[in-house]
């Protein structure tokens, strides 16, 4: 691993051995930090559903008890979103965002080391309640009370304080990355030359510095409810646990905007790269991203159109909510009109781009049938939301993620992925996954509930069916770290241009990228 | 860093880092409020 970003420069290189890696304040060593953690909460979650998968391979109880798979779900869900797909992101932009505004490292390097280290021992913390008695949480990733206060396992408040913890983390990330961004770009560097992928890490930065001590402030609602006699959310003391909800979602819906907008940003850093154009309409995507930002704070309830609320209520949220596809829209309209007579090439990261185009939009399109209150009233609860929230979270965010590993990874590790090997994960990673979503709407339509081991005998054929593309999906992203291993290792040396049509700092310096880059800045006309 | 800074930046980078521990703590406390 220490191969892969020690370098010889003309200043210093990486310092050697472990305490590097713990002491570490250099940008890069941070990404690669964050991004093995996310790499392996990911497999970590993954087995999580490979469990689920297992007993929803056939109807009946087979494999684990109903507690347990409870449990399967909830830590599935938080171990992806908080362990795996967040870290992941920043990860990415740890690497990315200082070389691509030509800075010399993120603006507070001490603070960004201690964002990193909170993780583990949060992870740590979420993972132990498993060997706790009682069980692991078993409520379901978005902890509704009271399930989560008057009638949740004991461990419950280890799950709190890793809350706790992985928002501090993130707090402190998004300020620091807000401080970067606006204070460490190179001269001539302003805001409207800034690549996308660092746009829309700026935006969501803002998302998270917005949402996370909302987060924290429902938790430590729960933590009072439990151990010291509140009765926030205990209807018995005066509270109201439909309050939950509500402090809940107003995290709940901007967080999927913090795990979808840097992918946006990726994805508008690849397609033109393989497209050999400028990306079509630059300024309108900063204006979407910023706009979908904004709107996601004022459709949170539309998650509770079936706990009653007034229909003006629903009314409000729904069009509101339909409004946000306006916006998002407008940026697959430009990722298709700057492909449209490009000249392009279909390289590995363009494929896993390519797919988040279309594959996305399914969750996308998904996702505007359940905003449509009526509509969201035989959807809700149901497989069908699990198939639209995984299209745009694992064909969504994910596929940016491993789309951008491919993409920068000649950058990071100074070689070549094998585009054969590449490719060949792609396309069993877009077959099996969608073997393994697709048939979760039919499932979901057909009324087959989400967070149960067992089901009636109608919904056995194509559970059995998703449950073989999980399997199969599962498999790829072993055979994935069988790629990235083999690329960190050797391969075809990468130039620093690395892509013919990549333009931005980052392919300007040296593959593998210096430790130290930019101490002089560059400057941008 | 530290060939690229002077007071002033430094002064508005306080400024930013300060502005945005608020606005966290401002939504945390919030969070609170709606109760009310």
């Amino acid at each position: 691993m220490s191969t892969a970003t020690a370098h010889d420069d003309h200043h210093h290189g990486a310092p050697k051995g472990l305490m590097r890696w713990v002491t570490t304040t250099n940008h890069k060593d941070i990404g690669t930090l964050y991004l093995l953690f996310a790499f392996t909460m990911l497999l970590v979650g993954g087995a999580f559903a490979m469990v689920i998968r297992a007993e929803l391979f056939q109807p009946g109880l087979q494999i684990v008890d109903p507690h347990f798979f409870n449990s399967m779900t909830t830590m599935h869900g938080l171990i992806m979103v908080f362990g795996a797909i967040m870290p992941g992101m920043v990860g990415l932009a740890n690497w990315q965002i200082p070389m691509m505004i030509g800075a010399p490292d993120m603006a507070l390097p001490r603070m960004n080391n201690w964002s990193f280290w909170i993780l583990p021992f949060a992870g740590t913390m979420l993972l132990s309640t498993f060997f706790m008695e009682g069980g692991a949480p078993a409520f379901g990733w978005t902890f509704y009370a009271p399930l989560s206060t008057t009638f949740a396992p004991d461990s419950t408040d280890f799950f709190i304080f890793a809350v706790h913890m992985l928002g501090f983390s993130s707090i402190m990330g998004a300020i620091n990355i807000i401080a970067t961004v606006l204070n460490m770009r190179a001269p001539g560097m302003t805001l409207m030359k800034m690549p996308l992928f660092v746009w829309t890490w700026f935006i969501t930065a803002f998302l998270l510095i917005a949402v996370m001590p909302v987060l924290a402030g429902a938790v430590t609602m729960m933590l009072t409810d439990r151990n010291f006699g509140t009765s926030f959310f205990n209807a018995a003391g005066g509270g109201d646990p439909v309050l939950f909800q509500h402090v809940f979602w107003f995290f709940g819906h901007p967080e999927v905007y913090i795990m979808i907008l840097p992918a946006f940003g990726v994805i508008s850093e690849i397609i033109p790269t393989f497209a050999r154009k400028k990306l079509f309409g630059y300024s309108s995507m900063v204006y979407a991203t910023a706009s979908i930002a904004f709107l996601s704070f004022i459709v949170y309830a539309h998650h509770m159109f079936t706990t009653g609320m007034p229909v003006a209520g629903e009314l409000y949220f729904m069009y509101a909510t339909v409004l946000i596809a306006v916006p998002t829209a407008v940026k697959v309209f430009n990722w298709t009109a700057t492909m449209w007579r490009g000249s392009m090439t279909f390289e590995t990261p363009m494929l896993w781009a390519i797919a988040f185009v279309f594959l996305f939009t399914i969750g996308g399109f998904t996702g505007l049938m359940m905003g449509v209150a009526p509509s969201d009233m035989q959807y809700h609860d149901t497989y069908f939301i699990v198939a639209h929230f995984h299209y745009v979270l694992v064909t969504g965010a994910l596929f940016a993620i491993i789309a951008a590993a491919y993409y920068w990874l000649p950058k990071w590790t100074g070689h070549m992925v094998d585009e054969r090997l590449g490719k060949i994960h792609f396309w069993w990673s877009v077959i099996s996954v969608n073997v393994l979503f697709f048939p979760q709407h039919f499932i979901g339509l057909a009324g087959m509930p989400r967070r149960i081991p067992d089901y009636s005998l109608q919904f056995a054929d194509w559970n059995m069916v998703s449950s073989i593309g999980g399997f199969a999906f599962g498999l790829a992203q072993v055979f994935f770290i069988y790629v990235l291993v083999k690329t960190i290792r050797g391969g075809e040396k990468a130039t620093g241009q690395v892509w013919e049509g990549a333009h931005g700092l980052e392919w300007t310096v040296p593959s593998p990228a210096p430790y130290h880059t930019f101490e002089t800045a560059p400057v941008i006309r | 860093m530290a060939e690229q800074g002077n007071r002033q930046q430094s002064t508005r980078m306080v400024v930013t880092i300060v502005l945005l521990v608020l606005l966290a703590l401002g939504f945390f406390a919030a969070s609170f409020f709606v109760l009310t």
